[in-house]
């Protein structure tokens, strides 16, 4: 028997991923039977952890996977928004589930087209040269949206209704915001399982060495900031569609790029689970905790941050794996 | 000479006006280990970049096994056959040791073979088995040096340039990076070695090119350049003992 035959050399990256699919095929039966059992508020509650959590998996796979934090992912967000909406108005004709799935689908490849012409140049700078040109490029697109009429963004635009008749809204847009949110673990899952997730932690962690080691680390870079955009964006339409009429300042809004890597920081960057429990501690810890105190919810945000940066730089994921190991051993 | 693996004319760099590689040529005999010394800034580091293609060189040729490296990204001289071990450890700090050695054999030219079997017989090869599940930013500074030479195995290189593989390591961790290198040579993958342990140098060494200022001044074997006065005025300071000729396997 040699070394290799005693060691257990199993991939971190790879090694657990099907009890992780159990899990996940378990979370979604369960989220999607509970609807029966929820009041109005907490369905309400539910669909902002989906709209979180699928938005923070989405900005985990630049931010958290390949290291690329952008600050102006809310610039997809936005732009999907608004090409649902504008497209749904122009289809009267057709029935209304129709129009969401053509909005959507035209809000994702707007935004994939778009991340794909833009990607390039601002992908060769880092860290927070990288970090504030998407900030900028939030604040370019939000102001061009706004100040060109033919957007309407300023006066807003009212998205039409397409909940199928005898459906309650908030019914319909639960399980809309859950299906976004389930699709963007699923794909962020299917990405980083194999040689994309290898490339984009060894670019996270070392991009210049993963170059040495044959890695194009340009052209995954590419991959996941379009896919990110384009993920990002099929949240952002649906949410267009929960909340009937957007404007400018209803989707490019700064808070939700800091939501996304709030709930990232919580949960556990660099991860899939992590963003999603984040986005349920915060949406739990400021809908339902501070419901009531409204003006405690930056600050205790804020505060929440401090705490997690300072004590579990890994997130709430890393203190339960840090836990279980400790246990095991 | 015909049949080198690597062949390097004319190269040169300047960086602001100042050149810091000024027309050396060299060749490369496959399955052999040639070191590179000299003193800091003498630019030792700055041929692996221009062969690497971190940097773009100003004048001259890199031809690697009848390929023109030039004008290629890094990723794509890797995948030629191009492994690198850096002067400075470069683990990836929070992916464990199997990850790191496994990210190169998915990558590097090992990638049509079995990328598991690649990265475990590397990991094994540099005796890291009793760590591979720790993660890297764990590891002591001897085992990160062998690390970084697992990966750079990992990618199936058929010439592996190492940056001062044993910069900062004891005299045991030097010994098992030795062995290390030799076992390469063995296997038939061409070693450029920069170093400045003139013991390790003339152990491993079947030539050695010596630099000064950006120009080649010496080369020859081991014992043909620790004897040349112009190495022993610039860079030895006197001529070496004699036992560090003796150390040398046959």
């Amino acid at each position: 028997m040699t070394g290799l035959d005693r060691l257990d050399l199993r991939s971190k990256i790879t090694g657990n991923i099907g009890a992780w699919i159990a899990v996940g095929v378990i979370a979604l039966v369960v989220m999607a039977a509970a609807p029966a059992i929820l009041t109005p508020f907490q369905m309400r509650v539910g669909m902002s952890i989906f709209f979180s959590a699928g938005l923070a998996v989405a900005w985990g796979l630049l931010g958290g996977y390949a290291g690329y934090y952008s600050f102006g992912h809310t610039a997809f967000l936005g732009i999907g928004a608004f090409t649902g909406a504008l497209l749904s108005n122009y289809l009267h004709a057709v029935s209304p589930l129709v129009v969401f799935g053509l909005s959507i689908l035209a809000a994702v490849a707007v935004c994939g087209v778009l991340a794909a012409l833009i990607a390039y140049p601002v992908l060769r700078l880092r860290h927070s040269y990288f970090a504030i040109v998407m900030l900028g490029i939030a604040y370019v697109a939000a102001e061009v949206i706004n100040n060109f009429d033919w957007f309407q963004g300023s006066i807003g635009i009212v998205v039409p209704q397409v909940v199928p008749r005898g459906m309650r809204p908030e019914m319909f847009f639960y399980y809309a915001l859950l299906a976004a949110a389930a699709i963007c673990v699923v794909v962020t899952a299917l990405l980083v399982s194999g040689r994309v997730g290898y490339a984009l932690m060894t670019i996270r962690e070392d991009e210049d060495t993963a170059k040495m080691l044959g890695i194009a680390t340009e052209r995954y870079k590419i991959l996941a900031f379009v896919v990110s955009a384009m993920l990002t964006s099929l949240v952002g339409v649906v949410y267009a569609f929960s909340i009937g009429f957007i404007t400018t300042g209803a989707v490019f809004r700064t808070d939700f790029s800091l939501n996304m890597i709030v709930c990232s920081l919580i949960g556990g960057i660099g991860t899939i689970v992590g963003p999603v429990f984040g986005a349920i501690i915060l949406t739990v810890l400021t809908q339902v905790v501070l419901a009531d105190a409204l003006s405690f919810r930056l600050a205790t945000t804020g505060a929440l941050i401090v705490i997690i940066v300072l004590l579990a730089p890994s997130g709430v994921l890393g203190l339960v794996r840090g836990a279980a190991a400790r246990i095991r051993q | 000479m015909n049949g080198s693996i690597l062949t390097v004319t004319g190269l040169s760099k300047s960086f602001r006006g100042l050149r810091v590689i000024n027309g050396i040529s060299f060749q490369l005999q496959p399955g052999t280990v040639t070191s590179i010394i000299g003193p800091n800034g003498a630019g030792k580091s700055t041929i692996f970049n221009l062969i690497t293609g971190f940097l773009r060189l100003d004048a001259g040729d890199v031809v690697f096994e009848g390929s023109s490296l030039t004008a290629l990204p890094t990723y794509k001289i890797s995948r030629l056959g191009i492994a690198r071990a850096f002067q400075i450890s470069k683990p990836f700090p929070q992916m464990t040791v199997f990850d790191n050695v496994m990210a190169a054999a998915l990558f590097g030219r090992a990638g049509e073979r079995d990328p598991t079997k690649v990265a475990t017989d590397a990991i094994e090869r540099c005796g890291l088995l009793a760590v591979a599940n720790a993660t890297a930013d764990t590891l002591t500074v001897g085992d990160q040096r062998r690390l970084e030479l697992a990966r750079a195995l990992a990618t199936r290189p058929r010439l592996l340039l190492a940056d001062e593989p044993c910069a900062g390591l004891n005299a045991t961790e030097t010994k098992d990076v030795i062995a290390v290198i030799n076992t390469l040579r063995s296997s038939g993958i061409t070693v450029l070695l920069v170093e400045h342990d003139m013991k390790t140098v003339m152990s491993v060494s079947d030539r050695v090119l010596a630099l000064e200022a950006g120009k080649l001044i010496a080369e020859g074997t081991p014992v043909d350049v620790a004897s040349d006065p112009g190495v022993i005025q610039a860079y030895l300071g006197v001529p070496l003992e004699r036992s560090y000729f003796e150390e040398r396997p046959q």
